[in-house]
């Protein structure tokens, strides 16, 4: 059977990248004893894939891992048994069931959404959310020069910010997520400061929690 | 969540943040107000080397298992974070609490190679603890040193206020006690270094005066205030009963041995005259079957780990090793655990097995014949034939295994050009094995790779070749590539691979390997210049290092060429091995007649390791 989770990541765990996440899962399984099945052949290794890979210093709590058991287990079991073993700071929320013909949850991302704010000390002089939010709606694009593998390129980001709005100091952003189109939210907030003409925020400065990642119908991963 | 020493942005601007949290699975977190001892257990080198060495797992489960202690671990900073410490004034932590490693009560750190020793200074120096024990006073850390390097510990001897010689797990529970008992008296930091001193397998270096001859060799050695004469190295006596990290940490980045350690044994019964560990770990003890049984469950339950290794100086020699390994396969093969086996000789039965537990295709099997000829097998007391490496080939080939890795030394005592050839000969030899063993038709296109590397041979104390005269870096050299042409030349070298270790490094680690406590003036000045991880090649100065040589005056020929008298005053004589001098001298006396000893198990060579009264010595006699 196919089993999604979704998972968060906090206080020391947002210093773990991705990969090192993965590892982590292959070996809470093993301590919990997850009826994980194994790929054929001579290295054999756990049918374990992770939605959207979240960069090192972000927190979630919207992370999903789709996972292939070889027997039947109570989706409140299997969450009970991860909760058991896991590192502080790291917490499955949900356990589902998916159906067989599923696609796959790294398949599936289509958004993401991001709570955004500076830094204590970070902010630059004259942002405001209020001032960020007002500027995007007034504005009639949001273009900004993007490394691409090609080379600096112009992008508008207009269309792939679904969701924005402020909650006191905190931005709150759905944007487009996965292989077509893919937008960081330190992106939008180079694109915002640019907009107020402000200094955009330096390495580091941002403080950034993942909320969820949806899918085609514009729904979460696992909808509850 | 805990508070962390370093601010966020901070932490993320580092290479690998992970290095420095402290929050592995299993890592021990306490309350320091109900301990009375913080100790910070330190490997000198960068953490992915660091957490995969089993020692520091070892003391670290055994000393929090005290309620008295706290035990957190200490890596060395990557150079990032290095110079963010030095710019931003921080002092260098530990991981668990974050807290300042100088404000604890003791710092012990493990020396596994010599070139390890800018590092330790880098420790004590971001820490801010004096370097030199004579400059430390109050409430500053007893820095203690453990580990292969203390055997002879003359050259760093100045940094530390104690040495311990030997095996961990015996002394340190009284070094402990004996502390408590000295921080309720408020008395002076000598008063504590006289009592440890009087404690078996604790060296303290400032209690001893030294005199030199005018040749330079050392005249006496002399204790003061009540040390002992010879400090005796330390043995655990019943392995089975020694304390064993259940739950071992787990890093969450990918370290250098990312996998559980089995320890199944101490020791070796082999004998080879080049090992200083053939030596310092005798007497050989195995832990029992049953023992190992349950140490493997509970470490691969409590971490999740997917491949587990038996971990010994050489691991065939362990008696019950079929009935582990069996155990072992049944068992967790199904879970998909890896076995891994480093150090397995090439029979029968290991191939056997190795075919099991790995991917026939994809590995190699690895030799050591250490030497081409017999002759220098003999010398160096390698007890293997060629046929015995021959027909090991021969199985390996047959059993579908097509690479093969051979390790070779250059440099060791009475080597001829003769002798160096001869490696490149028996490299071409198991190449010849292979065409005569596997018929064309099942070869389907596949080419054999016999791949030979050649390290270069340092003389080592404890070791019978202590007397021996060490090659230069030029002869090295000259010797690689006579060794590098003779490869070129043999009639199968499209199947023969040969490289060497770079020589930069093998005549540093010469000088402080027998070094004596006139090079901690240098190791100090070095590490002034700039010199820091000198075992990475990338980071190794090696002008820094001539420039520092030159300004202390240091003759290096002096402790590596120069082959010593039979009655020289050694800097480590003071310690007392288990294995005696007269046996050590009567080695290296055979070694140069090319005559060989028999190992441990087919008879008693009289080395003197039997006065701990346990082990291989007694195997027969219970």
């Amino acid at each position: 059977m196919k089993i999604r989770l979704r998972f968060s990541k906090h206080g020391l765990m947002k210093y773990i990248g991705h990969l090192d996440v993965m590892r982590a899962f292959q070996k809470m399984n093993a301590r919990a004893g997850i009826p994980v099945a194994y790929t054929e052949g001579f290295s054999p290794h756990q049918k374990l894939s992770f939605a959207h890979p979240l960069s090192v210093g972000l927190e979630s709590d919207g992370e999903y891992a789709d996972m292939e058991l070889k027997e039947e287990a109570a989706p409140e079991k299997l969450l009970e048994s991860f909760n058991r073993v896991s590192p502080e700071g790291l917490a499955v929320t949900k356990v589902s069931v998916l159906p067989k013909d599923s696609k796959n949850a790294m398949a599936s991302v289509r958004s993401a959404s991001y709570r955004v704010s500076f830094r204590e000390g970070y902010s630059p002089k004259g942002f405001s959310t209020v001032n960020a939010l007002n500027s995007f709606k007034n504005a009639g694009s949001l273009k900004i020069m993007k490394e691409t593998k090609k080379g600096l390129k112009e992008v508008e980001l207009r269309e792939g910010i679904r969701e924005l709005r402020a909650e006191g100091d905190f931005l709150i952003m759905r944007v487009d997520t996965g292989s077509e189109n893919n937008i960081r939210p330190s992106l939008v907030m180079d694109a915002l400061c640019d907009l107020l003409s402000v200094p955009r925020p330096g390495p580091h400065s941002l403080l950034i929690t993942r909320l969820d990642l949806y899918g085609e119908d514009d729904r979460p991963l696992i909808d509850d | 969540m805990k508070r962390l020493a370093l601010k966020e942005e901070q932490l993320l601007s580092l290479e690998k943040p992970e290095r420095y949290l402290g929050n592995e699975l299993n890592a021990v977190m306490k309350d320091p107000s109900k301990t009375d001892i913080r100790f910070a257990i330190c490997f000198p080198d960068v953490y992915e080397i660091g957490m995969s060495h089993l020692g520091i797992q070892i003391l670290y489960d055994m000393f929090n298992r005290r309620e008295d202690v706290w035990c957190e671990r200490v890596y060395s900073p990557w150079l990032d974070l290095d110079k963010m410490l030095r710019e931003e004034g921080i002092p260098l932590f530990a991981l668990e609490s974050q807290e300042p490693v100088k404000d604890f009560d003791f710092l012990g750190i493990t020396l596994q190679y010599e070139m390890c020793y800018t590092n330790v200074l880098q420790i004590l120096d971001l820490s801010g603890i004096p370097l030199r024990a004579s400059e430390r006073k109050g409430k500053v850390p007893f820095v203690i040193g453990g580990g292969p390097c203390v055997f002879n510990p003359e050259p760093i001897a100045d940094f530390f206020d104690l040495l311990y010689i030997g095996e961990g797990e015996v002394s340190y529970p009284r070094l402990f006690d004996e502390y408590k008992e000295w921080k309720k008296t408020g008395a002076d930091r000598s008063e504590f270094l006289r009592t440890a001193s009087r404690i078996p397998g604790i060296y303290v270096p400032s209690l001893y005066e030294v005199s030199y001859r005018e040749d330079g060799t050392l005249k006496t050695f002399t204790p003061a205030h009540g040390a002992p004469e010879k400090v005796e190295k330390q043995v655990v006596k019943n392995l089975d009963e020694a304390p064993f990290p259940e739950k071992p940490l787990v890093p969450f980045i990918r370290v250098t041995q990312d996998r559980a350690v089995l320890e199944v044994m101490r020791g070796c019964i082999r004998g080879c005259r080049f090992c200083q560990a053939g030596q310092i770990y005798k007497p050989l003890r195995e832990r029992s079957a049953e023992t190992l049984k349950r140490e493997a469950a509970f470490i691969l339950d409590s971490t999740g780990q997917d491949e587990i290794s038996l971990s010994s100086l050489s691991t065939s020699d362990h008696r019950s090793l079929k009935e582990i390994l069996d155990f072992l396969i049944e068992e967790y093969a199904s879970k998909y655990v890896n076995i891994s086996l480093p150090s397995l000789r090439i029979d029968a039965f290991s191939l056997d097995v190795m075919g099991k537990v790995q991917d026939v295709k994809k590995g190699s099997l690895t030799f050591a014949p250490e030497a081409g000829s017999q002759r220098m097998r003999n010398v160096i007391n390698k007890g293997l034939t060629k046929e015995d490496i021959l027909s090991g080939a021969e199985l390996a080939f047959k059993g579908g295994w097509n690479k093969v890795k051979l390790y070779f030394m250059l440099g060791l005592p009475t080597e001829s050009d003769e002798d160096i050839r001869s490696i490149a000969e028996l490299a071409n030899e198991v190449a010849v094995r292979y065409f005569d063993t596997v018929p064309k038709e099942e070869r389907k296109g596949i080419r054999v790779m016999v791949n030979s590397s050649a390290s270069f041979f340092i003389p080592k104390p404890f070791t019978p070749f202590q007397w021996a005269a060490m090659d230069s870096a030029e002869e090295f050299l000259r010797k690689a590539h006579l060794l590098s042409d003779t490869f070129r030349e043999e009639t199968n070298h499209k199947s023969l691979k040969f490289q060497y270790h770079e020589n930069d490094l093998s005549e540093l680690e010469g000088l402080f390997a027998r070094g004596d406590r006139r090079l901690s003036q240098l190791l100090e000045c070095a590490y002034a210049k700039g010199c820091l991880y000198d075992s990475w090649s990338d980071y190794f100065h090696r002008p820094l290092w001539e420039e520092a040589i030159k300004e202390c005056g240091v003759d290096v020929s002096f402790y590596t060429t120069r082959e010593r008298k039979a009655d020289e005053l050694f800097p480590w004589d003071f310690i007392d091995a288990g294995v005696s001098k007269s046996f050590l001298r009567s080695e290296y006396e055979k070694a140069m007649r090319g005559e060989v000893t028999p190992n441990c198990r087919t008879s008693c060579a009289g080395c003197g390791a039997a006065k701990y009264g346990v082990g291989v010595c007694y195997e027969n006699k219970a």
